[in-house]
């Protein structure tokens, strides 16, 4: 009996291990998502505003944990660094007509950065804007059917492409290009996305310049994987597309003078059986 | 043979006849009493009015009295008709001119027939749209007693307050009337008083309110209207009407047409505040099916109305408007943009 238990206790510190020490085990950087009634005529409709914006945060934070796989997204969670908020307003905001075309500006807020906003997401257009605002469940499912029919894109591509979702990376010699922390399949990127990485290249000056990078694989190391390389393992990776002339990043890996500052994906090839039933993170920082 | 003689020293019986009686004194006073009585008459068919039925029954009445004689005299009962009408008619009208022919009556009818001329009067009211029906009532201004009230229908189409006290300079009364201005009419003895609703009494003003952009989805999401009226400084509530998720134009007063011309004219004031032909369309069918609003007094020209309509206590829209002497006032709300809790006057 106790030598069982002592193989069940091996067996799960081996599993543990094996999980701390791999890209799987990372964490991808995690956005809070809230949602502002801009607009009088939807703010003024719901006596208690502030649940109904809560509750369509939570579908926001649904729809982006389903579509956008290389971040996570709680809603309402004050402890996040980023801020996604949607904000129902005016199309033409500087229209104070009634008949103005009303819909979801999305505005990323950064620390330590202007925030980037741009409209995402039309709610009524201009035809219908005498049409009843309705209850809070008809306000919601309303909500609900628009981003059903939605692609995410332009939120992938405008917005979030500034969300840094790693702040390490492995910088690799042959070929050229850096290791992500994360498994693709964790990211529900396929291959043929493009990630932008800010590395900080050492020297006698040091220097943070960006790199344009391909996702092209998994990283799988020739025979044994140093200590360094170790957590990385399994993990995607990018190739540099194109290097600068002169070249200084090739001699900056060999030295390993390159420390990977931040990656960002700029262009997201969507996985979507990868992410079909994820859940949005629980308010607090629980794990999907 | 002669005569008789006369017994010494007395001088013989003269027997002069009487004088005859002057004819001019009680046939004279005769007319004047018919005239008086004429007088009279043609003062009360003034009053009463001239109404077919009641001479159709009279002249009936003479007829079948001529018949009821002609009658009598086939069956041989002329003196027997004939003692009738005497004891009963020729003899009473007899002694009653003869006793009004005397000095006393003659002039005691006179005085009380002028008296009466004098202040008493009557008013006649009728609408000027046939078949109306309104409640109307009459009031003296300095009494308190309580307003004479009638009312018009399709089957009464005049109504006459009839006695009405004035006097030989007039007495003015108020003269009030549903959908009507209240007015006020100055009562003269022998004339009556004529007043026409619609032309001596203007129509009360109706407001049509309409509900813009915001008011209208605002109405549909279940917001109130509200109405008040300024007096003496203070807003006085008329109207609050819950739209339990109806959106329409409000009417307050009495239901006016809305012509095709105001639609033209709705029409393009939609299309020039921005509305899209979907929209337009829509405020249209809205503006077009008024909501009767209920209240308790009348609308008078140069009153100061504030309309709202408030979602959840918010306003979204408001107008203000002073009463013209047009029969409808329309009136377009617009969303307020300044300060809600300043509330503009007229």
């Amino acid at each position: 009996m106790l030598n069982a238990l002592w193989k069940c206790t091996c067996l799960v510190a081996a599993i543990t291990g094996v999980g701390w020490s791999s890209a799987a085990a990372q964490k991808r950087a995690a956005v809070t998502v809230s949602v502002d009634l801009a607009v009088p005529r939807y703010r003024d409709r719901f006596t208690d505003r502030r649940a109904v914006q809560a509750k369509a945060a939570t579908l926001f934070a649904d729809y982006l944990t389903r579509n956008v796989g290389f971040l996570r997204f709680a809603a309402d969670d004050s402890t996040r660094p980023y801020r996604l908020a949607f904000v129902l307003d005016r199309f033409d905001r500087s229209s104070t007509s009634g008949f103005a075309e009303v819909g979801f500006w999305v505005r990323l807020e950064r620390p330590d950065e202007s925030p980037v906003e741009s409209y995402w997401l039309q709610f009524r257009s201009a035809d219908q804007s005498l049409v009843r605002v309705g209850g809070e469940d008809e306000f919601l499912n309303e909500i609900k059917t628009k981003l059903a029919h939605r692609d995410a894109d332009s939120l992938r591509t405008g917005v979030l492409r500034w969300v840094p979702i790693s702040e390490t990376g492995l910088p690799n010699l042959d070929p050229v290009g850096v290791v992500l922390p994360f498994r693709l399949l964790d990211l529900c990127m396929k291959r043929q996305s493009t990630v932008e990485l800010l590395a900080e290249l050492g020297g006698t000056v040091v220097r943070e310049v960006p790199f344009a990078a391909r996702v092209v694989g998994n990283f799988a190391p020739r025979g044994q994987p140093t200590r360094e390389a170790a957590p990385y393992v399994g993990g995607g990776f990018a190739q540099v597309l194109a290097l600068p002339q002169p070249d200084d990043l090739t001699p900056s890996i060999a030295r390993h003078a390159v420390k990977i500052k931040k990656i960002f994906v700029t262009s997201y090839v969507h996985d979507p059986t990868a992410c079909g039933n994820r859940a949005p993170l629980a308010v607090g920082g629980g794990t999907p | 043979m002669p005569p008789p003689a006369v017994p010494a020293g007395q001088a013989p019986l003269q027997i002069v006849p009487q004088p005859p009686a002057p004819e001019g004194g009680p046939f004279g006073r005769i007319v004047a009493f018919l005239a008086i009585v004429a007088i009279a008459a043609l003062w009360l068919q003034h009053h009463l009015g001239f109404e077919l039925e009641k001479l159709g029954v009279i002249a009936i009445a003479t007829a079948v009295w001529g018949v009821m004689g002609k009658v009598a005299d086939w069956v041989g009962e002329k003196s027997a008709m004939g003692r009738f009408i005497d004891a009963w008619f020729k003899t009473p009208l007899r002694a009653v001119l003869r006793y009004m022919t005397r000095t006393t009556p003659l002039c005691g009818t006179a005085v009380v027939v002028g008296a009466l001329m004098a202040t008493v009067s009557s008013v006649t009211v009728r609408s000027s749209a046939p078949g109306e029906r309104a409640a109307v009532s009459l009031a003296s201004l300095d009494s308190r007693a309580r307003p004479r009230a009638d009312t018009l229908t399709r089957d009464k189409p005049a109504v006459r307050f009839l006695p009405i006290l004035t006097s030989p300079f007039g007495r003015i009364y108020e003269v009030d009337a549903d959908g009507y201005v209240a007015s006020q009419v100055t009562v003269y003895p022998l004339v009556s008083r004529q007043v026409v609703l619609g032309r001596d009494l203007a129509a009360a003003p109706s407001v049509l309110f309409r509900p813009f952009d915001e008011g209208v989805v605002a109405l549909e999401d279940s917001a109130d209207f509200q109405v008040s009226r300024l007096r003496d400084g203070r807003w006085e509530r008329l109207a609050e009407y819950h739209a339990g998720g109806v959106a329409s134009s409000f009417v307050i007063g009495p239901r006016k047409p809305i012509s095709d011309a105001a639609m033209v004219v709705w029409a393009l004031e939609a299309a020039a505040n921005g509305a899209p032909e979907a929209a337009r369309s829509k405020l249209l069918v809205t503006w077009r099916a008024p909501k009767s609003i209920e209240i308790q007094t009348e609308l008078h020209p140069r009153d100061c109305l504030l309309a709202e309509i408030r979602l959840h206590g918010n306003l979204k829209e408001r107008a203000v408007v002073p009463l013209s002497n047009d029969p409808l006032i329309d009136v377009l709300m617009q969303s307020v943009t300044t300060d809600s809790t300043k509330v503009p006057t007229c």
